[in-house]
């Protein structure tokens, strides 16, 4: 079967926040879903709390697109579940990720350049 | 209550389509079990709840979304990693139908949300409305409709025995004729079999009594089921040397070996010999009823050496393709006697087959009907109730129709508005409702006894059936509840309302007309169920205070069973209980003991046809009639009343009997029975020498019985169930009267096993608790028709309510002019009160009348008490008069407050 062209990172920006929030939570090692909907809720400090229905919703998009596979990274025997799928970024949804950071990052130093959130303005 | 979530989760990923069904299932149900433990952790059981809750209406949000996708794009995949649009929410095209609907919906949701509290009452009603429903439905759908959970179940029978000449079926096929019916290929292509038996289990502190089966090992290929752990039995399994091998359920698993992941191959003692676990079957799998607990196996077809076979199997078989069922009946009944007595049973029998879903007896089923009425009926109160809130909230919605109207909306346009939101409204009650069907059905298999859902093979549970009922319940309430204020939508004169003059416009007096209605309505309907459960609760009552015709008060009952091995022989048992009962009696604090049964529990019988010897009518059809056969000492512990004549002694050979009142009756109608003589089957003369007070035999319709009482220890002929092939040769019921009650249990064990301790002891329990036991299926009907009934007047009071605090409100004008040309106000209260209580007394009429034909329907579930109980009908209209009036009290109140030059000067 002829590979696909790999499609410009570029082109899947400006991420969704729960779709960045999903690939930023991955940026360390594969997840399983449950770890997911922490990982999530914990580096939004709460702001963004997932269900289930729409995690495997979004996981399944992301799967289709190829950003992210299933992984055959399993943890230590003790604590694993065999019915339990790891998720891990792929090539291109690091790629992603890297760029929807950058486009961030460029958006967080025209705040700073503009002082939005100095003291004194507020 | 997280297996349950679970469960309901599970079967809301079986809506997604296929593809994401195959790729979610298992992971995601995981991960929502994580979910909900980590919340449950995190905040007990409201965190749970709400949690769950969230979770479920997610994911139906998902697979709404997934569903209405796939409809679209005809069903191909339309994620196309190629579409940037993929990863950003679903955007709606412009001008399409989907998107006026889209709009109209968040209208509608927003004029729900406008709704506040009435909202969330009319949504909370409905909830309990479907929940209710779908609970009682789910009970229903599982015990008396959906065919047992195996596989190709149209096409699975059972066979029983059928007396050609007293025309009726009963159970218990010998191996040779299970083997006989096998040869038969062109009806059946495959036919098992299956005995329910108490098995003696020794759990290493001790035995006590399980239930379990003895089965043909291809019985589990037969039905189509798997074992979850291990493996089911296979041929090869209860042959010499392979009948030591168990097969047991999740509950025994579970709960008595605590769920061991090393069950298999475990060794266990199962009636005296050691078997070795090869399988656990699934939590769902009940056969040949829910309480099984163990399956051993026996192969018919070689049969194994050394252990005594089964002889009271119940063959299950499958169709042979090809054959009709029509055909299988007629060819069952017309080759059964041949073929039985081939295989060496009695003449006159052949065989009959018959749906194995259909076990369920009638009063069980009687009941589950009345009880399904009773919720039905909560559901039209509710949706009255409903529409009635409705109704009043689009009185003061008018204004905001006709805003609408006059900007352009067709009347269309505002019955649809008004349909969708009467349409959200019923599927936030029918989503709401699935947690209290939750909880509901969980309380309603807590109160069902065991007797009503132990026959049952299906599992009861929130299956894909009862979910799509409360889907149609749902559609059904918006309906009922949607169309009214809609039509009266339609109606709104723009200019009326919006020139402020709207009062007397035709809408507000249609409404009102309507809102009268619907107040009637549910009157009615609330007067049929309190008549109904009045009834049942009457005659429960009755029930529950009849005199059992023994003093019940402290008394014990211990069934004891007797090993095969010392007690094979029947005079030996005989002698031991005449020792235990001594033995018992002389252990400490014991006012008497004795043995011989409670008039509550079946017996040994004698059957067959009896001849008087005096006044003599001739042989009658043979009769069934429990025989007791009880040492001397047997009525006076029990304080059983002797009417007259005297007791045989002990031991007595002489052939003399007691009767009970209900005998002599029946055999000397024309006089005294004392004296008189009967024989059995041209047995022995026995000679009448008492006659005993009748007992109820605790049964539900307070049936006294036929008794005949001998004297123990005299060789009688009585019959008694055939045990074959136990550990147990056969069980006593020894009674004990002692006045520390359940405080003498742990003693009474004591003095048994010192006696023998290879006896055991099966069950142990207060008589007045086993007499509360026997009539727990009316007194759940009463509860729960209580229950049912209390909500159905809470719910019509608060109608009746609504329509008269808005008549008065929208009739406040004319209060005040009236009361400004001179009326009193006491006037006004009467004029409110009058016209709460017409409605309440048309209510009250219409209702008495339908529940004429119904409560006929109860008839067989009365005890001493007639369907047209004129206590009932009175008390419910009483009950109901009084409740109206506490609801009209309040708006008649306000009616006499109206201040006329307030009210003028705001004009």
């Amino acid at each position: 079967m002829p590979r696909k062209r790999e499609r410009d990172p570029r082109s899947y920006l400006p991420l969704t926040p729960r779709v960045f929030q999903v690939l930023l939570a991955l940026a360390e090692g594969p997840l399983h879903g449950y770890a997911l909907i922490q990982e999530v809720r914990e580096q939004t400090e709460g702001m963004i709390v997932m269900q289930t229905g729409t995690l495997y919703l979004l996981v399944q998009r992301l799967l289709d697109a190829r950003l992210i596979e299933e992984s055959d990274a399993r943890p230590h025997p003790d604590e694993d579940d065999e019915r339990r799928r790891y998720y891990a970024l792929t090539p291109t949804g690091r790629a992603v990720l890297q760029a929807e950071s950058r486009r961030l990052q460029s958006v967080l130093t025209a705040v700073r350049r503009k002082r939005v959130l100095d003291p004194e303005k507020s | 209550m997280i297996a349950l979530l679970e469960r309901i989760y599970r079967t809301l990923i079986r809506l997604a389509p296929p593809a994401e069904r195959r790729a979610w299932n298992q992971d995601a149900v995981g991960t929502f079990r994580a979910v909900c433990i980590g919340a449950h952790a995190r905040g007990g059981w409201p965190a749970l709840l709400s949690a769950g809750l969230r979770e479920l209406v997610d994911l139906l949000h998902v697979v709404i979304r997934l569903r209405a996708r796939r409809t679209r794009s005809g069903g191909s995949h339309e994620l196309d990693p190629d579409a940037p649009a993929v990863l950003r929410p679903l955007n709606h095209t412009p001008g399409s139908r989907m998107t006026r609907t889209t709009r109209d919906v968040r209208l509608a949701w927003r004029s729900l949300r406008a709704g506040g509290m009435t909202s969330a009452i009319a949504i909370f009603t409905l909830a309990l409305g479907i929940g209710v429903n779908a609970a009682i439905f789910s009970v229903l759908d599982s015990v008396l409709w959906r065919r047992v959970p195996f596989r190709d179940a149209a096409r699975l029978v059972e066979l029983m025995n059928f007396d050609q000449k007293q025309k009726f079926s009963y159970v218990g096929f010998s191996p040779a004729l299970l083997r006989a019916w096998r040869d038969q290929a062109d009806l059946f292509s495959g036919i098992e079999a299956c005995e329910s038996r108490s098995l003696v289990f020794d759990n290493g502190t001790g035995a006590e009594m399980i239930a379990g089966a003895v089965v043909t090992p291809g019985v589990f290929r037969l039905l189509g089921v798997a074992a979850v752990r291990g493996r089911a039995f296979t041929d090869g399994d209860g042959r010499s040397g392979t009948t030591d091998r168990a097969v047991v359920s999740d509950a025994f698993w579970r709960q008595r070996l605590a769920g061991a992941a090393d069950v298999i191959g475990r060794d266990l003692r199962v009636d005296g010999r050691p078997v070795t676990v090869v399988g656990v079957m699934a939590e769902t799998f009940r056969f040949p009823d829910g309480q099984t607990e163990i399956w051993l196996p026996f192969d018919a077809a070689q049969p194994p050496a050394g252990v005594a076979a089964p002889r009271m199997l119940t063959p299950v078989a499958r169709l042979a393709d090809g054959t009709t069922a029509e055909r299988v009946v007629a060819e069952v009944r017309a080759r059964g006697e041949r073929l039985n007595l081939a295989a060496g049973g009695p003449p006159d029998v052949s065989a009959t087959v018959h749906d194995p879903a259909d076990y369920v007896d009638q009063r069980t089923e009687r009941s589950l009907w009345v009880l399904s009425g009773a919720v039905g009926f909560l559901f039209l109160i509710v949706c009255a109730n409903v529409a009635n809130l409705s109704l009043s909230r689009s009185l003061t919605r008018a204004r905001d129709l006709a805003t609408c109207a006059a900007m352009g909306a067709s009347p269309g346009d505002l019955v649809r508005m008004s349909l969708i939101e009467q349409a959200l409204l019923a599927g936030a009650g029918a989503v709401a409702g699935l947690a209290i069907a939750a909880g509901a059905l969980r309380a309603v298999i807590v109160a069902l006894p065991e007797t009503m859902t132990r026959r049952t093979l299906n599992p009861i549970d929130l299956d894909m059936r009862t979910l799509c009922f409360m889907l149609a319940a749902g559609v059904v309430a918006a309906m009922l509840v949607g169309l009214t204020p809609a039509v009266l939508a339609q109606r709104t004169s723009v200019a009326a309302t919006l020139s402020g003059t709207g009062r007397g416009a035709t809408a507000t007096r249609t409404s009102r007309r309507f809102r009268a209605v619907l107040a009637v309505i549910e009157v009615a309907v609330s007067i049929i169920l309190l008549v109904g459960s009045i009834l049942m609760a009457r005659s429960f009552v009755k029930l529950a205070t009849a005199d059992p015709g023994f003093e019940t008060h402290n008394l014990i009952s211990i069934r004891i069973g007797f090993p095969s091995a010392g007690y094979a022989a029947g005079d030996v048992r005989e002698r031991a209980a005449l020792e235990l009962v001594e033995r018992l009696r002389q252990s400490g604090g014991l006012v008497d003991a004795t043995v011989g049964g409670l008039p509550l529990e079946m017996s040994t019988i004698v059957y067959g046809t009896f001849e008087v010897d005096r006044g003599s009518p001739p042989p009658a059809q043979p009769t069934i009639v429990p025989l007791r056969e009880v040492p001397a000492g047997y009525f006076s512990t029990l304080r059983l009343p002797i009417r007259s004549g005297r007791v045989f002694s002990t031991g007595d050979t002489t052939g003399s009997v007691v009767v009970n009142e209900r005998f002599a009756a029946k055999f000397f109608p024309t006089g005294s029975a004392l004296g008189g003589r009967f024989r059995i089957n041209g047995g022995p003369w026995r000679t009448i020498v008492g006659i005993a007070g009748d007992t109820s035999a605790g049964t539900e319709n307070g049936a006294r019985r036929v008794e005949i009482y001998a004297p123990i220890g005299g060789g009688s002929d009585a019959l008694s169930p055939s045990r074959s092939a136990s550990l147990i040769a056969d069980y006593k019921t020894f009674l004990v009267r002692a006045p520390q009650g359940e405080a003498a249990f742990a003693a009474l064990r004591a003095a048994v096993h010192s006696y023998d301790p290879s006896l055991v002891i099966w069950k142990m329990s207060l008589v007045d608790r086993l007499l509360a036991d026997a009539i727990a299926r009316p007194r759940v009907v009463f509860l729960m028709m209580s229950v049912f009934a209390g909500l159905g007047l809470v719910l019509a009071t608060a109608g009746l309510y609504g329509v008269l605090s808005c008549l008065v409100a929208q009739r406040r004008r004319e209060i005040g002019i009236r009361l400004a040309l001179g009326a009193s106000p006491r006037q006004m209260r009467l004029l409110v009160l009058g016209s709460g209580l017409g409605l309440t007394a048309a209510g009250v009429t219409i209702g008495l009348g339908s529940a004429w034909p119904l409560v006929q329907l109860m008839r067989t579930l009365l005890y001493e008490v007639d369907p047209f109980d004129p206590v009932a009908m009175a008390g419910s209209a009483a009950l109901l008069g009084l409740t109206a009036l506490l609801a009209c009290w309040w708006p008649a109140k306000d009616a006499m407050h109206v201040s006329p030059v307030e009210l003028l000067r705001g004009e």
